[in-house]
């Protein structure tokens, strides 16, 4: 089955936009609790962008809408023109457009560090060899191929963290989804994890959205926005000219 | 890796439940295999008995059970004179306590019939006319007496002299004490009475249904079956088998719901997993494929476990003395793919439940949770 249904009553998009928010509310607890109050937000190909905010701001909440992971109470999110809703499989658009990356890092932890990477790329069509052959090269690029076949309980934060980015990277995805993904690191390995991520941006060219509360970390994005109790209330650019080159992973 | 690869992954993550639960349900596989492998075995055993004696027909009187109910020998020679049959012979079966064997089968038969014929002689001799008093054991019912040529037998309150050892070819004739009828009729005060008839039918004009009518019809109250049915179509049997069925239907179902327990405590536990692969893209049939397989797999493992476990309660059983002559238990193919199918169709049916309920859990709970 097809993941992309009939575009005959979608709206035209202009080609650059990849994501469009519009009027997007999340309530939970019979609607005592308002997520999202109607959040309207552009999102471009290749933008890389920081959602900011405190504890309860929404800011997850409009993460998990964008991953697919839940559905909105109202409004509307489209890829490439396509409203979300229309999907017929949701799991097959995550598996194929989305990479995600957690707080926890959540892997697996039955599995290797190298067949963690390959879990996803089960939905792909591609032979064992070939899932095996990619895991590994994603590894190496993330500065993991000497820890290839240790168990996630053997390795450090950082290391676990690597080994997300790897999976998250597995099936090609158009848009990288980072909830906190230095929540749980120290500052060494924050600096260390955020510069692979902004390196994977670089040479990758995929849209990169990332949610955290720490304004230093939102401001390795291109773009801020800052939300508070279920609203943006700010979206700006971020002015880099004055720092230095990100990445010295060569993620290709 | 592999989605099997990971299955096993899963299930030897909690090694000691995984056995647990493998040695439970395997237990009850076991007990099916032991069960069926007695009543199949019951079955073929006596199947066995008249292959070897090239008896067609069985008569017998309709009704009863396994010692069917006694009648007057003179239908023996009405049924001699039903065209296409070649030779019929009376028996009398008992099951008596001898000496210290509980149980043992007393076949009392026509002298000079063909049921003497299937009898190779291992020792001594066999007796030289109806009266003479003596009996010849098969080889197992020897063993089991600790008798050889020339010993005493005592039957109720007669002795009888050990004539002979013979291997019939069949575990129920080499269970058994052969004896000429008269005497039998004489110890059992039965006097000119039978339970059995084994019939004959020539080669060339067998057609053993129409034969069986024509002689239900020439003796009436008879019930006359095929030798090859007589033991599947028997009431008593059909009991045995029913009831052998009935356990087994239970110890499957208390091993299905063990293993929906431990499918249901290993998928709560995985709830955040089972989050993630979502999240990661899996498909929900492939998360069923997931939890299915992992139930067949316990659960193949447990009737292989079972299997080994049917079989060695069976070699036990088949050397109690209770059991030794009479029932030969089968261990065929047949019912081993028999019990590797039931083990698969527990799994199926243990692990569909819990199955669906991972298809049900939305993953941006399932990963929050700690």
């Amino acid at each position: 089955m097809s993941d992309c249904p009939p575009a005959a009553n979608t709206p035209l998009t202009p080609p650059d936009v990849l994501l469009e928010i519009d009027g997007l509310r999340r309530e939970f607890d019979d609607g005592h609790v308002l997520a999202l109050r109607g959040v309207d937000l552009t999102i471009h190909e290749g933008e890389y962008l920081a959602i900011m905010g405190s504890s309860g701001s929404g800011k997850s909440t409009l993460l998990s809408l964008l991953g697919a992971l839940d559905t909105p109470d109202g409004g509307e999110i489209r890829y490439r023109g396509q409203s979300l809703a229309t999907y017929p499989d949701l799991g097959q658009f995550r598996a194929r457009h989305l990479g995600f990356i957690f707080q926890s890092f959540l892997l697996l932890p039955t599995l290797t560090a190298l067949e963690n990477v390959q879990v996803p790329m089960f939905e792909m069509p591609w032979p064992r060899a070939e899932r095996q052959r990619r895991a590994r090269e994603l590894l190496e690029a993330v500065g993991m191929g000497h820890r290839l076949d240790h168990m996630p309980e053997k390795l450090s934060g950082g290391e676990r963290q690597r080994v997300a980015i790897a999976r998250s990277l597995a099936n090609e995805p158009s848009i990288l989804l980072a909830d906190e993904p230095t929540g749980n690191l120290d500052s060494k390995n924050s600096a260390q994890i955020m510069d692979l991520l902004r390196s994977v941006h670089h040479r990758r060219k995929n849209t990169m959205i990332l949610v955290t509360h720490d304004p230093a970390v939102a401001r390795t994005a291109d773009r801020i926005v800052t939300m508070k109790d279920g609203l943006v209330i700010d979206d700006s650019k971020v002015d880099h000219s004055s720092s230095t080159a990100p990445g010295q992973h060569p993620i290709s | 890796m592999t989605l099997f690869q990971l299955t096993v992954k899963n299930l030897s993550r909690r090694r000691v439940r995984t056995l647990l639960t493998i040695m439970g349900i395997g237990l009850g596989i076991g007990a099916v295999v032991a069960l069926l492998g007695l009543a199949w075995g019951l079955e073929s055993s006596w199947t066995n008995a008249y292959k070897v004696r090239k008896t067609d027909l069985v008569v017998r009187r309709s009704g009863g059970g396994l010692i069917a109910q006694p009648f007057p020998a003179e239908a023996t020679q009405k049924i001699r004179e039903v065209p296409s049959v070649t030779a019929a012979a009376s028996l009398l079966t008992e099951v008596l306590s001898i000496e210290s064997v509980p149980m043992l089968v007393v076949s009392g038969r026509e002298w000079g019939s063909y049921l003497w014929e299937n009898l190779k002689l291992v020792e001594g001799h066999l007796p030289t006319s109806a009266t003479e008093k003596g009996v010849v054991l098969g080889t197992l019912a020897a063993e089991m007496l600790e008798k050889k040529p020339g010993d005493t037998l005592t039957i109720e309150i007669d002795d009888f002299e050990v004539l002979g050892i013979v291997d019939g070819g069949a575990v129920v004739e080499n269970g058994a004490v052969m004896i000429s009828l008269p005497l039998l009729q004489g110890i059992m005060q039965k006097d000119n009475l039978v339970n059995f008839i084994n019939v004959r039918l020539a080669p060339e004009d067998r057609d053993p249904h129409t034969v069986a009518r024509v002689i239900e019809k020439l003796i009436p109250g008879s019930r006359v079956d095929i030798a090859d049915e007589v033991l599947a179509k028997d009431d008593g049997v059909k009991t045995f088998k029913a009831m052998n069925w009935g356990t087994s239907i239970i110890a499957l179902l208390v091993g299905t719901f063990g293993v929906m327990n431990t499918m249901f405590m290993s998928v709560f536990e995985r709830t955040r997993e089972i989050g993630i692969l979502l999240a990661l893209g899996w498909k929900r049939g492939r998360i069923l494929r997931m939890i299915l397989l992992e139930s067949i797999t316990l659960c193949f493992a447990a009737g292989l476990f079972g299997i080994l476990a049917g079989v060695t309660m069976l070699k036990v059983l088949a050397v109690m003395p209770w059991m030794q002559g009479r029932i030969e238990p089968e261990i065929s193919p047949s019912l081993l793919g028999l019990a590797l199918g039931l083990a698969i169709a527990v799994g199926v049916a243990s692990g569909l439940y819990p199955a669906l309920h991972c298809t049900r859990i939305n993953p941006s709970l399932a990963i929050r949770q700690v």
